[in-house]
Order: structure tokens, then sequence, then C-alpha cells
């Protein structure tokens, strides 16, 4: 299955030879530079943003602040690329989400917008429909662990004492459901 | 980082849950943006959340049980625990008297004894008081009129006095029980320590003397719990069947066996025995057991039910011999019965170390009677310990 986001192999080499020929002006590089980190930055956008079209802008945004800054000769350690890359993302994203903290008192943000690329929609639309059947197959109290960990960010303990639950026990259900998810899909999605 | 750290601590569930401190949420950033693996187990992560931000209203609309409910519940379940344990405790109290008392009958000469007839036990005393009760209040006659110093235990006199002394508690003491029949009790309770010990009925001698194998009250109570026993059931299946196992192992008809001959391989004697087994008439069981023996085919099975009934009749000692002749038959499906009822015997008799070594080779048998023999092993060992036996 193709995946909306772009493939990622980078190594130590990769980097120091990338960073090089991005100071050098080198166009491909460049290109190489975005295919690398381009799905990365969008998951971790995706992550903190909560919110799959920003995360999309942000990406670009991100992308292209670091190419600007490599182009300058900016980072002093070629081998640091990839935490130079998320450096760059974490302030972005974190600026993102102190001026959507001050766009929220406007009424216009919860109206969605539409995907730009319909086979992109597709293609996460019937992996949702595979998840959900997933989560379907769930208890109750199991789908509640996941709904309040990983949705409403509570911790395990508060979870445990919300459910009747112990903190190990919440632990462990919330343990065999992800292994089982993530061994069913993760390999779908990787490239 | 590596992709096994991930996996291995779930980073990425954490990372999603905001659960990771900040610099371990960095070092994941570096490694996600390189690692093609972990970023598809995230972008699995991340699809799994918008499923479940889709279905929240749903599952939040899921019922589990309130925390009170359940504390409630377990309120309940300890309240009828509680209930159930102190209503056992009382019945094995109530049982362990019983026995007391039996013991004391058995025991005690005094039962024997036509002085001491309405004082030596709680069923004499009930006895007494009922007798009470139905006597007219009358003067004392005059014989009596001496006071009680004069009293004896003369059986005639006895419920005289005791008549007197509770025609006096009826004009003024409220207390029910005559202090005057306390007393002569008290006096001839000590009888029983002075004379030998009279054996009755089919009592026969303990093995072991009971001066010698002392317990405290708490160790009488387990001990009566140990050596307790329900008779076993018994089906009808297979009379000749046991009848063919001999002690020696080899396979003889039983049918021809001591020069007897039983129709069809059956055993009549046996058969009718174990109908009044099932009748619960053990003594004519033991009886037509011990006939069985000598005119049928000597089989484990009737040696051990003759066992179980000398047993259940209170003949402890002389249930051990036909429990060891069971034991002879080493291919008996009767012999982890054998030893464990044996055990049991042994505890009647108080011969604390043979029981233990029964109960030990009942235990390392698999059978019905497996837990049970390790159960009363580890109290019997327990008790042993605790009272220095």
């Amino acid at each position: 299955m193709e995946s909306e986001f772009g493939t990622a192999q980078a190594g130590s080499n990769l980097c120091l030879d990338l960073a090089a020929r991005i100071r050098a002006g080198d166009r491909l590089a460049e290109e190489e530079f975005c295919k690398t980190y381009q799905r990365g930055v969008l998951l971790l956008a995706t992550a903190r943003t909560r919110d799959r079209e920003a995360a999309r802008d942000l990406t670009q945004d991100i992308l292209m602040a670091a190419l600007k800054a490599l182009r300058q000769g900016q980072l002093h350690d070629p081998e640091k690329l990839g935490a130079f890359v998320n450096g760059t993302a974490r302030n972005l994203v974190n600026n993102y989400l102190r001026s959507k903290a001050r766009w929220g008192e406007s009424d216009l943000e919860s109206v969605p917008e539409p995907s730009t690329d319909p086979v992109e929609d597709l293609e996460s639309a019937d992996w949702r429909r595979r998840i959900s059947r997933e989560v379907e197959s769930f208890g109750p109290t199991d789908q509640q662990i996941l709904l309040l960990t990983l949705v409403d960010g509570h911790t395990l303990l508060e979870v445990a004492n919300r459910l009747d639950l112990s903190h190990d026990a919440v632990r462990a259900r919330r343990s065999r459901m992800i292994r089982k998810i993530t061994k069913k899909f993760a390999r779908l999605s990787q490239k | 980082m590596l992709c096994w750290d991930v996996e291995q601590n779930e980073l990425a569930v954490q990372y999603l849950a905001g659960e990771l401190d900040p610099e371990l949420g960095k070092d994941f950033e570096v490694h996600l943006l390189e690692c093609s693996r972990c970023q598809a187990t995230l972008q699995t992560l991340l699809l799994l959340r918008e499923d479940l931000e889709a279905r929240a209203h749903k599952i939040r609309s899921y019922t589990l049980p309130s925390r009170g409910f359940l504390q409630r519940g377990w309120i309940t379940i300890a309240a009828v625990a509680v209930a159930l344990s102190v209503a056992g405790f009382l019945e094995i109290r109530k049982m362990h008297h019983m026995h007391l008392a039996q013991t004391a009958r058995t025991q005690s000469p005094v039962s024997i004894n036509p002085d001491a007839q309405l004082i030596e036990t709680p069923l004499t005393r009930c006895k007494t008081d009922c007798h009470l009760d139905m006597l007219p209040i009358s003067p004392a006659p005059k014989n009596l009129s001496a006071g009680s110093s004069k009293r004896t235990n003369k059986p005639d006199s006895g419920n005289e006095a005791v008549a007197e002394e509770h025609s006096d508690n009826h004009h003024g003491s409220a207390d029910s029980s005559p202090p005057n029949v306390t007393r002569s009790l008290d006096s001839t309770a000590a009888v029983p320590a002075e004379n030998p010990p009279v054996l009755v009925g089919n009592q026969k001698p303990l093995k072991n003397s009971p001066q010698s194998n002392l317990l405290s009250d708490e160790g009488e109570k387990e001990l009566f719990r140990l050596a307790t026993i329900n008779a076993p059931p018994y089906t009808f299946a297979g009379f000749a069947r046991y009848a063919k196992d001999t002690p020696s192992g080899t396979a003889s008809t039983g049918a021809q066996a001591g020069g007897l001959t039983t129709p069809n391989g059956k055993r009549p004697v046996f058969q009718d025995a174990m109908l009044s087994y099932v009748d619960g008439d053990y003594k004519r069981a033991g009886d037509l057991l011990e006939r069985a023996l000598t005119q049928e085919p000597p089989a484990p099975d009737a040696y051990f039910y003759l066992g179980i009934c000398r047993l259940v009749e209170g003949d402890a000692a002389g249930s051990i011999s036909p429990f060891k002749s069971a034991l002879d038959f080493p291919k008996s499906p009767l012999l982890q019965s054998a030893h464990y009822f044996l055990a049991k015997a042994f505890l009647e008799t108080r011969d604390f170390a043979s029981a233990e070594a029964e109960l030990e080779a009942a235990a390392s048998q698999m059978g019905e009677w497996t837990r049970s023999a390790k159960d009363d092993l580890t109290m019997l060992q327990a008790i042993r310990q605790r009272e220095g036996q």
C-alpha cells in the first residue's frame, strides 16, 4: 500500500554527504533531503498538532526552514542533521500551537477543509477502516483504556483508578492491544 | 536509540500519550526522523488515535460498573464470608463439644456407675434439669431436713436433695441452675481420675496411652477435625472384580478360593454387606464383611469396607488390621483410600507417627484422596510440631 508519507532511509554518512552537498548548492541533494525527512517530519507534526492539514503545511515550512539554514551553513556538526531538523520542527510546531491558542477564540477553525489529494484520502480511508474493525474487536474496557490514554492523555494510574483496575492490568492490556495493532499494520505502512 | 528500545519500552505509545520525559522525547523524535520502521509504528498509532477520536462518544457511553457498586459488592462478599466463617467455627465448636462428651461417656467409669448417672455428661445434666422441671414443688422430706451437709450421693436421696434446692430457687434466687447440683457434679466429677478407665461396648485398648499424647484444647480441636471421617460412598459395580485380585498380584478365579464356590463368581455375602453399608447399617455391614472374608475369597474391597465400618462404629483400633490387609493388594484401586483411612484410624488411636506415615503414603499417590491427604498431613505435622509430639 502506498503511504501518504514519503520514504525515509538515512544514515550518518548520508547526513554528512547531504549537508555538505546542500551547502554547496546541489539541487538534487535538497530534493533528497526533502524525501528523506518529509515523512518523519509530517508524523511528528501530526502527533503534536493532531491536525493532519496543519501538519502538512507545517511540514513544508519545516523543510523549507531547514533547507534555508543548511544553505547558509548554519549546521556546525553535519552528523547531527537529524537533531537539527528535529529542533527546527519543534520550534515551528510550538509556534503553530501558540498561534493556534490565540486563534482558538474564533469559530472558523472548526470548519473542515477538503483534502488536497483524493488518492491519498482513499488510501487513508481504507487504512482507517481496517484499524476501525480492529478496534471494534476489543472489549469496551479495552477501548476505554485506549481512548483515555491515547486521546484524552490520562496517565495509566488515572485510568486504573477510573476503571477500577490495577495499574499493571491497565498497562498490560494497553500493551497487548498496541502490540496487536502495530504488528498487524505497521508492516503494511513500512516501505 | 535503537528500534529495539522503541519496541520494548513502547516509546511510540508513550510519546503519543505524552508520557515521555522531554529529553527522551527529543531522542525519540530524532530517531524517528531517520527510521522508517518506527515511522510506520507511529503512523499506525496516529491512525488508531484518529479512529478512537471518531468513536469517542460511543466509547464513553459504555457503562462500566461504578466504583461504589464494586465497593458495596466487596463489602457484601466480605460480610457473607465473615458470617460463614463464624457459623463454621460455631459448628466445629459444637462438634468438638459433642466429641468430648462422647469421649467422656465412653472412657469414664461414671457412665456405668449408677451413683453418678445424673451428673457426668451434658446429656444427663439436661435430663436432670428436665426432671427437676417436672418435680412438684414440695417441702423437703423429713430425712433430709438436716441440711445440705448431710446429703449424700445415694441414688434415691440425690434427686430429693436436688428437688429441695430447686424448690428453694423457685422461692428465692432467679438462677435456674441449682447450686447443690453443681456441687454434687463437682464432687463426682473427680471420680474418673481416681478410678481406672473402663472400656465399654466394642471399644478396644488404645495403642498409645492417651496420657502420653495429651494435647492442648486447640490441638484436641484440630485433632478432632482431622480424625473425623465420612464413610466413603459405595457404588454397586463389579462385585467379582476385586475378588480376582490376590495379595501376590496373581489372578485367581476367586470363586474357588478357600474351597468355596460362589455362583457365577459373585460374592453374595459381600453384596449383602454392602447393601447394609449403603443403608448406613455399618454394624451389620461389618459383621457380614467379616463373614464374607471367611466364606468368600479375600478381596481388598472387603477388607477396606470392613475397616470403614469398624472406624465409623468407633472401633478405630479394630479397623487398623483390615486396612492393613487391604494394603496387601498392590494393584487395588483402593490402595490410596486404605492408606488415607488407616491414617484416620491411627489418628483416632493417637498413633501420630503412623498416621503421618500413612498420610504421606496417601499423598504420594494420585487419586481422589491426594489433596485431602496433603492437607491433613500438613495439619497433623503442624499439630505435632506445636504440641511437641
